[in-house]
This record gives C-alpha cells, structure tokens and sequence, in this order.
C-alpha cells in the first residue's frame, strides 16, 4: 500500500472559485484566500480539523479551527506524490497565484473562526479529496499508513450531514438567519436521532426525503 | 452383455422440434456407464451453452428496455429530472457522481442552464434505470438501494452505476444475480479489500475512528 497519488482537480475539488455555494458551512478542506495562522503568519489556509471536531453544542462552530497553509510548489508526477513529499497535500488548479499549491501540513495553527466565516473561500475538497488530506495528515504527524477508503467508510455519515446542512443552508437562505442551529434541532430529533439514522446507508435517502419534506413546510409556513 | 454405442442412440424425428431432444433407445440394451456419463455429459454441455444463450438474450433485453425508457425520459427538462431524483431521496453527490459531472455543474442545470447532449441522456438514463427497478423488479427505494453496500465491501451499487456496469446491476435487480457475482464481475479484486488490516469501530466518545484489526498479521 502507499499514499493516494495526487488527484485530478475534478476528483480533488467538490467546488473552486465562483463555484463555491456560500451558503455551504464551513467544513474539513476548505481552502481560504487569506487568513493569519498564528505561529504562522498570514496565508492561504485549509481546514484540516476533522469533521467531528469542527461544531461543539446546538451545531456552533468551534471559537478556534485548525488550519495549515497553503503555498505555490513545484508540480510532480501524480505518482510522486505516493511516497514522497509527506509533510504536503498537493492541491492543483487552486484559483490562488501560481498553477500548483500544497497544503504544508507541518505549518498549521488555530485560526479565528470568525476571520473563516468572512473570509472568501476558494476552494472546498471533495469527499475523496477529504479522505486524501486526512490519509497524508495522519501519515505526516504519526507514520502510520490508513487506507483512504477506510476515512470514507468511518466518516462518510459526517460528509452526508454536511451535504444534508449545505442543503438546508441554501433553501432557507433567505426566511433562516441561523440555519446552522435550526438544523441541528432537526437533525437531532427522533429516537433514534436522524443524526444517528445517518451512519445506516439505507436510511440516508429517507432523512434526505424528510429533509426536503421540513424545508417545503417552513418555507409554507413563512 | 451387449453394450451400446452411441450410434444406437437416434433422435425422434417425429418429436416437435426444440433445441435440445431427448434420446430415445431404440432397442432393449443395456448402457456401458461410460456411454451414459458422455451422453448425459454432452446433454448438459447443450444445456449449459443454451442457459448461457438465454442469459445473455436477458441481458441485452434489459439494456434494450432500458435505452427505451431512457429515450421517453430524455425528452422532459433537465430540471425535471434533477427534481424527481431530489424527491426519491438522492444526494447531489450522488447524482453528480451517476452523471458524471460536478455539483455546481448540476447547480447550474436547476437554475436552468443546459446540460450537453450526453450529460442530459446520461441524467435521462438514471431516471429511466429507477424507473425500470420500481415498476419492474418492485424495488420501491431506489436510492437506498444504490447506496447500500455489496457483500460487505464499500462498494455500492451506485458506484458500479457509475463505472459504467448498467447491464450487470440490472441483472442484479431482477434477481438474476448474487452480490458476490455482481461484483465478480465488475471488481474482480474485490476480495482483497476484505482483508484489510484495519477496522472501524465506535470509540469511547460515541464517535466513529479506525484502528488495526486485533488479529492483523504483523508485516
């Protein structure tokens, strides 16, 4: 086994640029334009917190959020990537100066979360882009080498969660000014929980179905 | 003991005809074992080579349904199509990942921008393909169905959607495969991935994390 080689932008990126939903919360491999590190200096940054340690109560972002910079690099081989350069995540086609950055996974800090909020994002990683980051952050900080398909299949209920918000972050915009409390009410209720309904494959499509359901009576009730 | 060579044996030419006839004796005898484990042989092997013909004649059927039903549903909007998936309980990721596109791209569609010739076909076909599986393998969720894994690996149906293996999943929906054969056939190394030296489990805080497997073999 060895690390993921370096994906194509269209695997790495869920959304780049003018792409990126805004309304889509902050979440494990968003890149930022700009944001002071502390310890750092002020750089392009990712989140590289997981995502379970993202939110505290009622679904608040943490106060603080880990971040590692981002810097141009010479580009490689895909296949280079594999067993080499282990303290970086290579991150192609970022709309930032220059045509190949990395994340620098040794150069990271405790970020504002406030600064992150109204910072512009540029970028956010996809789900296998995710699995990638946190295969080459474990291998950096502990030389222990997980498959990246083992992220996927422990976390991939966060990913959903995370989908399930941007979607009720987009569709209330404009009638919920704190769609991030108001979802993890809902998210919450039930026994069990459709939090808890989410680590069950098949119950994924009926959440997302009574998602759609909750927002189309809020949206009547407004 | 008189024994009978396989020229004794003569088909009943006034039988109806079918692909595979029965050999009628044509003298009271008695059959060396030999030539009745070649002759019984020989019979399996036509009906074997016949099961196989049928199987095949049920494939291409199913993808010929399909392409039917694809052509009637590619003629509503694009919108329409992302909605009705929407409705059945769908990811974005997931259908971005069934077309083949991004999920701005199929945020663009729903605001009404075009999709290409193949793309919009290519949404058109996993309508139709849920349609098929609702209407004609009475399966009534069809998103979970995708979703769940197969055998015990991560491998979903809709990931074999995805790469391309249509044929084989619809075979599988009209029960005329197992989820081992499906994946057989579309993943020949899947087995590997059941040997995986590490595990998920739920940790102390309720949460899920990765660890070794307790009998993982020392590299």
């Amino acid at each position: 086994m060895s690390l993921e080689p370096a994906a194509d932008p269209e695997r790495l990126y869920l959304a780049v640029g003018d792409d990126v939903n805004d309304a889509r919360p902050i979440f494990t491999g968003d890149i930022f334009r700009e944001i002071e590190i502390p310890g750092v200096g002020t750089a392009p940054a990712i989140v590289i917190a997981h995502p379970c340690s993202i939110r505290g109560r009622e679904g608040a972002l943490q106060d603080r959020i880990p971040v590692a910079a981002v810097a141009e690099h010479q580009s490689h081989p895909a296949k280079n990537w594999s067993s080499g350069f282990y303290d970086r995540m290579p991150l192609p086609g970022l709309p930032l100066d220059g045509p190949f950055h990395v994340a620098k996974l040794a150069m990271f800090g405790l970020a504002s979360t406030n600064e992150l909020v109204g910072a512009e994002r540029v970028g956010c990683l996809s789900e296998p882009g995710i699995n990638q980051l946190q295969q080459r952050l474990v291998f950096h900080l502990t030389r222990l080498e997980v498959p990246a398909s083992k992220f996927q299949e422990a976390f991939d209920h966060t990913y959903e969660e995370a989908e399930l918000l941007e979607n009720w972050a987009t569709d209330l915009a404009d009638i919920d000014d704190q769609p991030a409390a108001s979802f993890e009410t809902w998210i919450r209720e039930g026994s069990p929980s459709r939090q808890e309904r989410l680590l069950d494959h098949a119950e994924r499509a009926p959440v997302r179905r009574e998602l759609r359901d909750e927002v189309k009576l809020r949206r009547q009730a407004d | 003991m008189t024994t009978m060579t396989p020229s004794s044996f003569t088909t009943d030419e006034t039988a109806p005809s079918s692909s595979v006839s029965v050999p009628r004796i044509d003298q009271p005898t008695t059959l060396s074992s030999d030539v009745v484990a070649n002759a019984a042989g020989a019979l399996r092997d036509d009906v074997g080579a016949l099961s196989d013909n049928v199987a095949a004649l049920h494939g291409e059927s199913l993808l010929i349904q399909l392409e039917a039903r694809t052509d009637e549903a590619a003629k509503r909007a694009p919108k329409d199509l992302l909605d009705e998936l929407a409705s059945l309980g769908f990811s974005w990721t997931g259908i971005a990942r069934l077309v083949g596109v991004s999920i701005p791209a199929l945020r663009k569609w729903r605001n009404g921008e075009t999709p290409s010739g193949d793309n919009r076909r290519n949404l058109a076909q996993i309508v139709a393909f849920v349609g098929v599986l609702e209407r004609d393998h009475l399966i009534t969720d069809v998103a979970s169905w995708l979703e769940v894994p197969l055998a015990g690996t991560n491998n979903r149906a809709l990931d074999l959607f995805a790469a391309g293996n249509v044929g084989d999943l619809l075979e599988y929906a009209a029960q005329k495969l197992e989820s081992t054969e499906l994946l057989d056939r579309a993943i020949p190394s899947w087995r590997a991935e059941l040997d995986d030296q590490f595990e998920v489990f739920e940790a102390g805080d309720g949460e899920r994390a990765i660890r070794l497997r307790a009998n993982s073999p020392a590299e």
